[in-house]
């Protein structure tokens, strides 16, 4: 009853707390009118935290002579038609250029891009990006990070079962989610899940904590890793090699023959067959990205929401929805990993098992 | 976008840094653990059945007790069985032969005393024929005097030797 | 660009109809078979799982070629 209580006094609360923002928000919006850089802002200081950097930003702040940052600087390697570039990041703050063998290398916005990028200038061309540019960026720094806490917590426990079989605080908790996932394994490989576990508990791992580490919001943390199209697009090749590597004869004869079905079928179906073996890690690929980045763009809106508005009253409707949405992401954090997790289990499982 | 075309720098350093996750990760968080639990279940598994096997140990054991006390009890009742009819049959052996004792004492002493009688009759028999002959010796030598000695003589020796 | 937002709004419509959809008869099958509800629970996120899949391909397909 207390609780039903408190539930609809919080829904009170913030519809009061909308309704107060709308009724500023048009106010505001003719005052505002003149100033509408102030809303560009907001799209760039979200999509400068949902994008890759070449620095990673620990703390920013305003004083009379410009926006001052505190941040990490991270090494910049690039190669380009047989020259090595291997800089920290802070040698090109500020626009510096840095020119080597007559190539000038820089920071810009390329065309059609929101987010600067390594760029260089050639006798010949300008602008370019280099061929490979395997810089080590906030991205990066941050995957290496969520390793070492990954390695820390499962290496720990499993050297807790050297003293004893039986668990203890934590390590029992990371024990009921390995097997967790384990069970996610062996239920849709069968019995020949045993190869692919360790592939499916770090697969796992490393989805949930990188969730988790992207919705922390102080450093080390607060990276989108893992709704980087480029990571998700690295696991889900894993899972497409790992199903085509071990599919069994049965897995290619089903797929260009499609059997059972009258032969003029199998000119429609074959290519079907034939796409969806591609179809099926794009779409784990993208679900991945657009649920942890969607995440990350709809908290950052409602943040952002109490500066687009520039109120102090609409920080309490902005805050409350915003936790709502923190609390749902938590929750979508692991299922996503655990959605990629069994849909990897069952394609491989499809692969591999001579019948299903 | 930016947003939907991935970095071939970052997919590189992905795909490394998964790569040795996944190796470091199995060799010494997956492998340990996962065989920590299969030992475990396996210690219980065994545990369980060595219970089991301890509790059906158990069960044969008592099974053979209440076997063997079964036995022991019908031996004893055999034992005893043959003791009661041993003990029957020496008291009926004992019987028998006592009255058989009985039978040859009762027997012979009618034996002896058929001899007895027999002896005894005999003698008499000589005593009254000796006496007779007495008596018919005596007669003959005070008879004729008178009759009446006769008579009185005859009931003087009839008289003396009575028959007691 | 107007008609792409009303494309992934017609997407999202069809999204929330589908998984709506998988997520009530999930439901009513747990209801109805609480013993098999483990089972449910994965092949409804399964169904679930192509359903987006095919529905963020559209999204995608609508942001790239605007």
């Amino acid at each position: 009853m207390v609780s039903k209580l408190k539930q609809i006094a919080l829904v009170i609360l913030m519809l009061l707390g909308l309704s107060c923002a709308t009724h500023l928000r048009a106010e505001n919006a003719e005052m505002l009118k003149a100033e509408e850089p102030e809303q560009l802002d907001m799209t760039e200081l979200i999509f400068h935290h949902v994008l890759d950097s070449y620095q990673w930003d620990i703390v920013g702040w305003e004083t009379e002579s410009g926006e001052q940052k505190l941040s990490i600087p991270l090494p910049v390697i690039a190669y380009y038609d047989g020259h090595f570039i291997c800089k920290l990041s802070s040698s090109f703050a500020e626009g510096k250029r840095i020119e080597e063998d007559g190539l000038v290398w820089y920071m810009g916005v390329p065309e059609g891009r929101v987010v600067e990028k390594l760029l260089l200038d050639t006798p010949s061309e300008k602008g370019i990006r280099p061929t490979l540019d395997i810089s080590v960026t906030r991205n990066v720094a941050s995957m290496w990070f969520s390793v070492i806490v990954i390695l820390l917590i499962f290496v720990s426990a499993a050297r807790a079962y050297r003293k004893s079989l039986v668990p203890h605080g934590a390590v029992g908790a990371v024990e009921a989610v390995v097997l967790f996932v384990k069970d996610i394994a062996d239920e849709q490989i069968g019995e020949k899940s045993a190869k692919y576990v360790p592939y499916m508990l770090s697969l796992f791992f490393f989805i949930w904590i990188n969730n988790i580490i992207g919705l922390i919001p102080v450093f080390p943390f607060s990276t989108n890793l893992s709704g980087n199209i480029a990571f998700t697009a690295t696991l889900a090749i894993g899972t497409f090699i790992l199903t085509n590597v071990n599919a069994s004869k049965h897995y290619w004869v089903h797929n260009f023959t499609v059997p059972g079905v009258p032969f003029v079928m199998k000119f429609i179906l074959v290519p079907i067959e034939i796409v969806t073996m591609f179809i099926r890690p794009f779409t784990l690929l993208v679900r991945l990205f657009a649920n942890v980045t969607g995440g990350h763009i709809i908290i950052l809106s409602l943040i952002s929401m109490i500066f687009i508005i520039g109120s102090l009253l609409m920080s309490l409707p902005s805050i409350l929805l915003t936790l709502i949405i923190f609390v749902l992401e938590i929750i979508f954090g692991a299922l996503q990993a655990y959605i990629f997790t069994l849909l990897s289990a069952l394609y491989i499982g499809l692969a591999v098992n001579e019948e299903h | 976008m930016d947003l939907l075309s991935p970095e071939p720098g970052l997919v590189i350093w992905t795909g490394l840094t998964f790569l040795i996750l996944l190796y470091l990760l199995g060799k010494f968080a997956w492998r340990p653990l996962l065989s920590a639990i299969k030992e475990r279940e396996d210690s219980i598994k065994n545990a369980i059945e060595s219970a089991n096997k301890a509790n059906e140990e158990l069960k044969q054991l008592e099974a053979t007790r209440a076997r063997i006390q079964a036995e022991t009890r019908q031996e004893r009742d055999a034992v005893l069985r043959e003791a009661q009819s041993l003990k029957n049959s020496i008291v009926e052996e004992a019987r028998a032969a006592a009255k058989q004792e009985a039978e040859k004492i009762v027997v012979e002493a009618r034996a002896q005393i058929e001899k007895e009688k027999a002896d005894a009759m005999l003698e008499m028999r000589q005593q009254v024929a000796k006496l007779s002959v007495q008596i018919a010796g005596k007669i003959l030598v005070e008879n004729l005097a008178s009759d009446d000695k006769q008579n009185e003589l005859v009931e003087k020796y009839l008289n003396e030797s009575n028959f007691n | 660009m107007n008609l792409v937002g009303v494309g992934i709004g017609l997407i999202v419509i069809g999204l929330g109809l589908g998984i709506g959809n998988i997520g009530k008869s999930a439901l009513d099958a747990m209801a109805r078979q609480p013993e098999m509800a483990s089972k449910i629970q994965s092949a409804m996120l399964i169904a679930a799982g192509m359903v987006e899949g095919a529905g963020l391909f559209a999204i995608i397909m609508a942001f790239l070629t605007k």
